[in-house]
C-alpha cells in the first residue's frame, strides 16, 4: 500500500498556497480557494479528471501532485486575469441589477473564458463584461416559442404521428423466466458495484453486463407485456406497488402536446422543449426541423433514449428509486437492497433526521399543516426522482454524451438535487411568511 | 478513534442520542457534524459522513491521515482504525456556526418566563460571518436563509405581557392548561414556557372546549392554521387549527349532561404535531438559555448577550 497518498483538496489547497496564486476572488480568508474555484473553475477548466483520468480520484500520490503542480503553473497567469475579470464581471451584475442565479457558479467560467480569450482586462473591459452578461442572461430561451409554434403546428403532428405509427414496435414476445432472472441478477450486481468508487471499471462492466443481458429488449418488451416494471421490482426484493413509469402498461407512444407526469409519459413538446435546452446548454446549432424529426425517433427508442448505456441506467434507476423513502414511511422494512441504493438511502434518512434536528420536520411529519403537500410528495421521492433520471439521460442522449462512467455521480446527483428542492420547498413554508 | 459503519453511513464519534433540542448539527459538504448542546466548545463533533466524495475538506479537521484512512479503507463494514488529528481552532469555528444555527431554532423565546426573543437579523449577521469562514466547508445550499441585519434599537426586543381574554367564566365546567412539545411546531411562535396552552370547556347548550395558546410577542403568521388536536376518553381525537389570535373551538360530540359528569383531568389538549418530548428536556433548554445570558465564550454570538447584566 502506497504511503504518500493525499486527499486531492489538500493537495489542491497546498499548491494554491505554495504558488501564491494571486486570485482574491478565488480565495477564501484562510488562503485555500473557495469550493466553487475548484467546482466551477479549476475542475472543469484546469485540471480537467476527464482528460487527466489520475486526476480524477479523491486521493493522489506524489507522481499525480507533481502532474497538478505542473498544470496550475501553467494555468497560473489566466486564473489571476479571471480573477480579475470576476470581479469586473460581479460589478456589472451589480450595476445592472442583477440577481439571478449564483455569481461565482454563473461568471467563474466566464472569467476563465475571459482570461483564456482576451489576456488580462484590457481598454476593452467594459465592452466584454457586457457582452458576456448578456450572453449568460438571456432572458428565457430564444427560439423555444418558435419551436413550441413548429410542435403545435398540424403538419409536424401529422409528420409525427406518422412516423410513430410506422416505428412503435410491440411484437416483443414476453420475456422467459430465464430472461428474467438474468434481468434481476444483472440489476443487482451492477447497483452492488456501482456503490465502490475505487470499483469505477467494475461497474462500467456491470453495466455493459445489463446493456448485453438485454436492457434495450426490456424497453421493447415493457410495450407488449404488462407488468414488467412491477415484476422485476418483485424479483430483486424491492417490492414498491405504487410504482409506476408510465400510466400505461404496457407501454404507448408518448402524448403529444400538454404535460406528462410520468417519466415515459412525457409528452412531445416536453421532450423538444427539453431538447432545445440541452442544446443551448452546450452551446450547440441545430434547427427547429431538425430537433422535431430527432426526438420523433428518440421517442420510439427502448425508453425513450437511443443510447443502450442511458437505457440500463434508467432500468437501473426504476430499481434504485423503488428502494428510496427518505422519511421512511413508504417502503415495508426490513428489506435489502443493493449496496448503492442502500447508501443513498441511508443518506436521506440521516437528511430526513436532520431537517428534523433543524424543526423543519416533526419527527418526519409536517411540522406545519401547509407543508402537507410537499411532505406528501417526499413520501412519493420515486416520483420526482425518476422525472429527473428520465430528463438527465434524455439530455445526454440528444448530445451524445456517454453516461457509462459516470452512473454512480449521476444518481447520487439526482438524489441530492431532488432532495435539496424539497427541502428548500419545506423551508420556503416556514421562511417566507416569517420574513 | 474508528471509523464506523452506522446505518449504512461512516461516522466518527458518538453521535448525540438526545430529543432535537439538545443537538446543535451543522451540515457540512458530504457530511453531518453534531454535538449536545451543552458540550465544551472545542468538543469534536461526531462526523456522519453521507458522500465521502462531498467531503473533500475532512482532512482539515481531522488531519490527512484520518482523511486518506476513510477513502482507503477495506470495503467491507468493519471498523477503521484511525489516529485522529483534530484541528481545534476549526473545531471551535465549525461548532460556533452550529451554535449559530441552533439558537436560530431552539431559542426557548418566553415572554411569560422572561426569556427574550433574540435579536434575529443580528444573529444571522454574526452568523454569516461565521459561515464565511468556513466556505469550503459548510454547504451553502443547506443553509437557512440568512437574513442579516444590522444592529437594531434593543427595545425591539423587550418582554412585553402576552394574555389573552379568556372566555366568559360564569359558563365554563372545567378549565385546565397543556403542555406542547417543542418538536410539534415551528420555532418562535408559541411561548417556550412550560403549559402554554389554556382551555376552558362550556357546556351550555353544546359541548365546547376552547383553546388559547399564549404566543410570543410576535409569533407572526405561522401561528395560524396550526394543528390542534382534542381528545376526551374514551371518545375519539378532534382535530382543528388555530386562529390568528391563537384560539380555537372545537365541539365535542357529547352530550351537555356526559360533559358534567366528565373526567376533565383526563382530557388531551394536543397543539401542533404529535411528538413525545419531557418537560425536563425543555426545562433543561430554558436553563441553558438563561446561562447563555450571563457567560460569553469561544462561541457566544453578541446577538445572546443580554445587556442587563
Amino acid at each position: 500500500m502506497t504511503v504518500d497518498l493525499r486527499p486531492r483538496s489538500a493537495v489542491i489547497a497546498d499548491l494554491w498556497s505554495q504558488l501564491a496564486i494571486d486570485a482574491p476572488a478565488f480565495t477564501n480568508k484562510a488562503g485555500r480557494p473557495l469550493a466553487r474555484t475548484t467546482k466551477c473553475l479549476l475542475d472543469p477548466l484546469v485540471i480537467r479528471p476527464r482528460v487527466n483520468r489520475n486526476l480524477a480520484r479523491a486521493l493522489l500520490d506524489a507522481d499525480d501532485a507533481a502532474h497538478l503542480h505542473d498544470l496550475l503553473v501553467e494555468a497560473r497567469t489566466r486564473i489571476e486575469d479571471a480573477g480579475r475579470w470576476f470581479v469586473l464581471l460581479r460589478e456589472h451584475r451589480r450595476r445592472l441589477g442583477i440577481t439571478e442565479g449564483n455569481p461565482q457558479e454563473l461568471y467563474f467560467p466566464r472569467a476563465f473564458e475571459l482570461a483564456v480569450t482576451a489576456g488580462a482586462p484590457g481598454p476593452d473591459a467594459d465592452e466584454r463584461c457586457a457582452e458576456t452578461l448578456a450572453e449568460v442572461h438571456e432572458r428565457g430561451l430564444p427560439g423555444l416559442d418558435g419551436l413550441a409554434a413548429l410542435v403545435a403546428a398540424d403538419d409536424t403532428r401529422g409528420q409525427v404521428c406518422r412516423i410513430w405509427t410506422e416505428t412503435w414496435t410491440a411484437d416483443q414476445p414476453a420475456p422467459d423466466e430465464a430472461e428474467l432472472s438474468t434481468w434481476a441478477e444483472r440489476i443487482t450486481t451492477a447497483l452492488d458495484r456501482a456503490v465502490d468508487p475505487t470499483g469505477r471499471a467494475g461497474h462500467e462492466a456491470a453495466l455493459a453486463g445489463l446493456i448485453d443481458a438485454g436492457a434495450p429488449r426490456l424497453g421493447l418488451a415493457m410495450r407488449a407485456t404488462p407488468g414488467l416494471p412491477a415484476e422485476l421490482l418483485g424479483r430483486v426484493g424491492l417490492p414498491r406497488p405504487g410504482l409506476r413509469i408510465s400510466h400505461h402498461d404496457p407501454l404507448q407512444p408518448p402524448g403529444y402536446l400538454g404535460r406528462g407526469e410520468l417519466p415515459l409519459d412525457r409528452t412531445f413538446e416536453q421532450r423538444t422543449r427539453g431538447a432545445l435546452r440541452r442544446y443551448r446548454e452546450v452551446d450547440a446549432t441545430i434547427s427547429g426541423p431538425e430537433i422535431i424529426e430527432d426526438e420523433a425517433e428518440r421517442a420510439m427508442a427502448p425508453f425513450g433514449l437511443f443510447a443502450p448505456d442511458g437505457q440500463a441506467l434508467f432500468v437501473l434507476g426504476v430499481v434504485a428509486a423503488a428502494g428510496l423513502d427518505p422519511l421512511g414511511v413508504q417502503v415495508v422494512e426490513p428489506i435489502t437492497r443493493p449496496r448503492l441504493v442502500a447508501e443513498l438511502q441511508a443518506r436521506l434518512r440521516k437528511e430526513a433526521y436532520v431537517m428534523h434536528l433543524r424543526r423543519e420536520l416533526a419527527a418526519g411529519r409536517a411540522i406545519h399543516p401547509r407543508q402537507q403537500r410537499v411532505v406528501d410528495e417526499l413520501a412519493e421521492f420515486w416520483r420526482p426522482w425518476l422525472n429527473r433520471l428520465w430528463v438527465r439521460l434524455h439530455g445526454r442522449d440528444v448530445t451524445e454524451t456517454p453516461v457509462d462512467d459516470e452512473a454512480r455521480e449521476l444518481l447520487t446527483g439526482i438524489t441530492r438535487s431532488v432532495m435539496l428542492d424539497h427541502r428548500q420547498q419545506i423551508r420556503d413554508v416556514l421562511e417566507k411568511v416569517a420574513g | 478513534m474508528n471509523w464506523q459503519r452506522r446505518l449504512g453511513l461512516w461516522t466518527l464519534g458518538s453521535i448525540p442520542d438526545a430529543p432535537a433540542p439538545l443537538v446543535q448539527v451543522l451540515e457540512a459538504r458530504g457530511a453531518v457534524l453534531e454535538w449536545p448542546v451543552d458540550a465544551p466548545v472545542d468538543q469534536p463533533p461526531a462526523i456522519t459522513v453521507t458522500d465521502p466524495a462531498e467531503a473533500d475538506w475532512l482532512w482539515q479537521l481531522i488531519g490527512e491521515p484520518a482523511h486518506v484512512a476513510l477513502l482507503t479503507g477495506p470495503a467491507g463494514d468493519d471498523p477503521i482504525a484511525v489516529s485522529v488529528a483534530w484541528q481545534h481552532p476549526l473545531i471551535v469555528l465549525l461548532r460556533k456556526a452550529a451554535h449559530g444555527l441552533w439558537l436560530r431554532t431552539w431559542w426557548p423565546t418566553s415572554p411569560r418566563d422572561g426569556i427574550a426573543a433574540l435579536p434575529a437579523g443580528e444573529l444571522d449577521a454574526e452568523l454569516a460571518e461565521v459561515v464565511a469562514e468556513v466556505d469550503d466547508i459548510v454547504d451553502d445550499e443547506l443553509l437557512p436563509r440568512l437574513t442579516p441585519q444590522p444592529v437594531a434599537t434593543r427595545a425591539d426586543y423587550a418582554l412585553a405581557a402576552s394574555g389573552r381574554a379568556s372566555a366568559p367564566a360564569d359558563r365554563v365546567i372545567a378549565s385546565g392548561t397543556a403542555a406542547m412539545a417543542w418538536q410539534g411546531v415551528p420555532g418562535g411562535v408559541i411561548d417556550a414556557g412550560e403549559q402554554p396552552v389554556r382551555w376552558t370547556v362550556d357546556a351550555a347548550p353544546r359541548v365546547v372546549v376552547r383553546i388559547m395558546v399564549h404566543t410570543t410577542n410576535e409569533p407572526g403568521p405561522l401561528l395560524a392554521g396550526l394543528a390542534v388536536s382534542v381528545r376526551l376518553p374514551p371518545g375519539e381525537a378532534v382535530s382543528t387549527v388555530l386562529d390568528a389570535a391563537g384560539t380555537a373551538e372545537v365541539e365535542l360530540p357529547i352530550s351537555a349532561a356526559e360533559a358534567w359528569a366528565a373526567d376533565w383531568d383526563s382530557l388531551q389538549v394536543v397543539v401542533g404535531t404529535e411528538v413525545a418530548e419531557e418537560a425536563g428536556m425543555r426545562a433543561r433548554v430554558r436553563d441553558l438559555a438563561r446561562g447563555r445570558r450571563r457567560i460569553i465564550d469561544a462561541i457566544s454570538y453578541r446577538a445572546e448577550a443580554d445587556d442587563d447584566y
